[in-house]
């Protein structure tokens, strides 16, 4: 009797040990309310589907668990050099890196590098977010050109935007400078940012300009982004994004270019004005141009851009209604599809495929005299076809 | 040979090296929780069998030691049996006996509250309304489909320690079976960004998955941070349905298998109650020119469908709410948070503890115990004295 007392109350602390804990449960539960809103670390309702579907820290309010900060030595390693005397600081919500540089008397400035999706709401809605941060009045669409640079990036140039605020939204004390630099990338948009108190900004400027410079972009290079193509000031394109050969390495884009197959017989051209990259198609009876280049929103208009290339080899604009009937659909091997056109003039020939994909719109251009394109209308298509995004 | 066993549990030795085992565990129990954080501490040296103390910074264990379930367990029968062996009940002895009842009951009563106790937090903004608190610690892989109404789900929820690298899992309710590729204790999901990443595949090729990367990180077990679980798994039903990412960070991802639109969810295990708190207001008090919490008080509103009970309730330091079960005691409420859209945000620690009741009585029958038998020795010395004054 008194033993069995004793096994009973042992096995009852057995028992009680890892029970349950580890069991697949099944229940039935209320849906849950439809999420609030998220806001990106600006402080502003994002645009991009997968700010929402990544919370960072704003984004998920309270819920959001607490994490661990882990120290530089255990990050993983990042593709450019900091600059001496920046703090690394934790990167959060949607930030790649967190920098930061602080003066004794309590200035200081935030470096960032934030990743979002497409052009992240377009660069009027990004400057005009600085330059509320910062108390500026906001810009419109005429003035981003005056306030735009041009500078290198590891081997790519890109737009940079200075914007000096004059009031003191510092702690009441001091003004606000912000040096910004877009940088596309496939399908995203990088953000490299410094903010803060106005001197302390301007004294890390070549700093921040020698960080750009040291970003490792990759084996490709590109030009500024296509947003700049509407400035005074167009950016050179690199040939070294498409002088890689015949067939663009897979699981590229890093360049921000998609991938395809160049067709024999084509050359990487040099670098031109608002063009992501250029072949050349050598013939004794005149070259052949091919140009890719992307413009943000439709770039102007589908019928526009299609009217203009008529004009360019001396064909009459077309009505609205009769763009359909002179065009037709042409599917890529990623899966896009685009509108095809072949303007056939009396000299010259354009054959065009405009691609519009989200925020952007992709133009691929082959002018030719009106032979050679017509020699070079199958190889055309199959490059136009072979293009994976 | 069972008279000497018998023997050897009902020793009064037995009880004095327990407690002082008890006293050693207690103490590399502290030493442990220095490098190791309270909760792993508490699994390591007092929810287990057996423990071994390690010298911070070596991996070879150093020191072995009874866990607390061991010492409770062997407390518990070496009680029980020299009750039963040596105890002889009489008057005289009452007061012994209800103080060893209420030992047991203590000691049970413990055993109760580890098993049964459930400790989560309820958080929302102001205007949000819960049926649910969650773990703080644990988390699981949930998979979700519409249970034939507008309103409900039906959950299939698998535990995080369930996911394990090269793991299958089959469940009868889920159309597919779900391969462990990647499991990460703590980890942190961030966009694939082009440029910094062109090395580095995505996480996963289906989702959200296709354009994020996990960075690992060092597990944490300090008491301020939490660890964020992440794992990568392959779907395969009737179909191969590619790989998926999934942590404690992303939002559900929607995966359709055989018309049947499934949501999966990595997320903190919930516990889900018959009634709902919806957070009406929060107040945060600080002492003046201070960031000193003041009051942190949360104004909910409590509403049961099945009671008809529909009232509001503050809920503010040293005064939780008590209902149906549970506890609910103001937790958290920072001021970055407050300043959060406008809206204020508040966490409440939901108890669940069925043998709360134990220690109390426990305690209460050792004190009547004592006091018994405290005054039994004291009116047997007053009555022996009374002869030799007189």
């Amino acid at each position: 009797m008194r033993f069995t007392v004793v096994t009973v109350v042992s096995a009852l602390a057995w028992m009680a040990v890892g029970c349950g804990k580890d069991e697949i449960r099944v229940y039935q539960a209320p849906q849950d309310a439809p999420p609030v809103a998220a806001a990106n670390p600006q402080g502003k309702t994002t645009q991009t589907p997968l700010a929402s579907e990544i919370p960072g820290s704003a984004a998920s309010g309270s819920s959001s668990p607490a994490r661990s900060e882990s120290s530089a030595s255990e990050r993983p390693a990042v593709p450019w050099t900091v600059p001496a005397g920046w703090e690394e600081k934790p990167a959060s919500g949607m930030r790649v890196a967190s920098y930061g540089v602080t003066r004794p008397d309590g200035r200081s400035v935030d470096i960032s590098v934030v990743a979002m999706g497409g052009g992240a709401g377009g660069e009027l809605e990004n400057v005009n977010r600085w330059r509320d941060q910062i108390g500026l009045e906001p810009a419109t669409e005429a003035d981003l050109a005056g306030l735009r640079s041009i500078i290198p990036a590891g081997n790519r140039q890109v737009v940079m935007y200075e914007l000096d605020g004059k009031k003191a939204v510092l702690d009441g004390k001091y003004p606000a400078r912000t040096l910004a630099a877009i940088m596309p990338a496939g399908e995203m948009t990088v953000f490299f940012k410094i903010t803060g108190e106005s001197a302390l900004v301007a004294e890390q400027k070549p700093q921040f300009l020698a960080w750009l410079k040291s970003v490792d972009t990759g084996g490709g290079g590109e030009s500024a982004p296509e947003a700049s193509a509407s400035s005074s000031a167009p950016a050179p394109a690199s040939p070294a994004a498409v002088s890689g050969g015949s067939e663009r390495a897979s699981g590229g884009g890093a360049d921000g270019l998609p991938n395809w197959q160049v067709p024999s017989g084509w050359k990487a051209a040099g670098p031109k004005p608002m063009r992501l990259a250029s072949f050349d198609i050598p013939d004794a009876a005149g070259n052949g141009d091919v140009s890719i280049s992307k413009l943000s929103g439709n770039g102007g208009g589908l019928l526009a851009n299609v009217n203009r290339w008529r004009g360019q080899v001396g064909l009459a604009p077309l009505e609205a209604g009769a763009l359909a009937a002179n065009s037709k659909t042409v599917a890529t091997a990623g899966g896009d599809s685009g509108t095809w056109v072949e303007l056939v003039g009396t000299e010259k020939t354009i054959l065009g495929a405009i691609v519009a994909r989200g925020e952007v719109s992709w133009f691929f251009k082959l002018t030719a005299p009106s032979a050679v394109a017509a020699q070079n209308r199958e190889a055309f298509e199959q490059f136009v076809r072979s293009i994976r995004f | 040979m069972i008279s000497k066993l018998f023997q050897f549990l009902s020793s009064l030795r037995l009880t004095v090296v327990l407690l002082g085992l008890g006293v050693v565990v207690v103490f590399f129990g502290t030493l442990g929780q220095t490098s190791d954080g309270l909760y792993v501490a508490q699994e390591q040296y007092f929810r287990s069998w057996f423990a071994y103390w390690t010298p911070h910074g070596s991996t070879f264990p150093v020191v072995p030691l009874p866990g607390g379930y061991l010492l409770g367990t062997m407390l518990v029968i070496n009680l029980i049996v020299a009750h039963f062996t040596r105890f002889k009940w009489t008057w005289s002895k009452s007061g012994i006996f209800l103080t060893h009842i209420g030992i047991i009951l203590l000691l049970l009563g413990q055993l109760a509250t580890d098993m049964l106790a459930r400790e989560s937090i309820m958080s929302f903004r102001e205007g949000d309304t819960r049926n649910y608190s969650e773990s703080s610690m644990d988390f699981e892989l949930a998979f979700l489909r519409s249970a034939g109404s507008n309103t409900l789900d039906q959950v299939v929820a698998i535990p995080a320690v369930r996911l394990k690298p090269g793991d299958e899992l089959h469940h009868e309710l889920l159309p597919f079976g779900i391969r462990v590729k990647d499991a990460y204790e703590n980890a942190r999901i961030r966009l694939r960004a082009p440029v910094m990443d062109s090395n580095r595949p995505p996480a996963a090729t289906q989702g959200v998955g296709a354009r994020i990367v996990i960075d690992a990180q060092p597990p944490t077990r300090t008491m301020d941070a939490r660890n964020v679980p992440a794992a990568v798994i392959e779907l395969s039903g009737p179909s191969n349905l590619g790989t998926w990412a999934v942590s404690g960070e992303l939002k559900p991802q929607t995966v359709t298998v055989e018309g049947t639109e499934w949501r999966l969810e990595y997320r903190s295990v919930r516990d889900y109650k018959p009634f709902a708190l919806t957070l009406l207001k929060t107040t945060h008090e600080t002492y003046p020119g201070t960031d000193i919490p003041k009051n942190f008080q949360s104004r909910v509103r409590l509403r049961n469908t099945e009671s008809h009970e529909d009232r509001e309730v503050d809920i503010y330091m040293n005064s939780p709410l008590r209902y149906g079960g549970y506890t609910f005691f103001q937790y958290q409420m920072g001021k970055e948070q407050l300043a959060d859209g406008g809206r204020g945000t508040s966490a409440l620690q939901v108890v669940r503890n069925p043998s709360w009741i134990t220690p109390y009585l426990g305690c209460i029958l050792v004190g009547v115990g004592l006091l018994v038998q405290f005054l039994m020795h004291l009116t047997k010395f007053i009555a022996r004295r009374k002869p030799r004054a007189a």
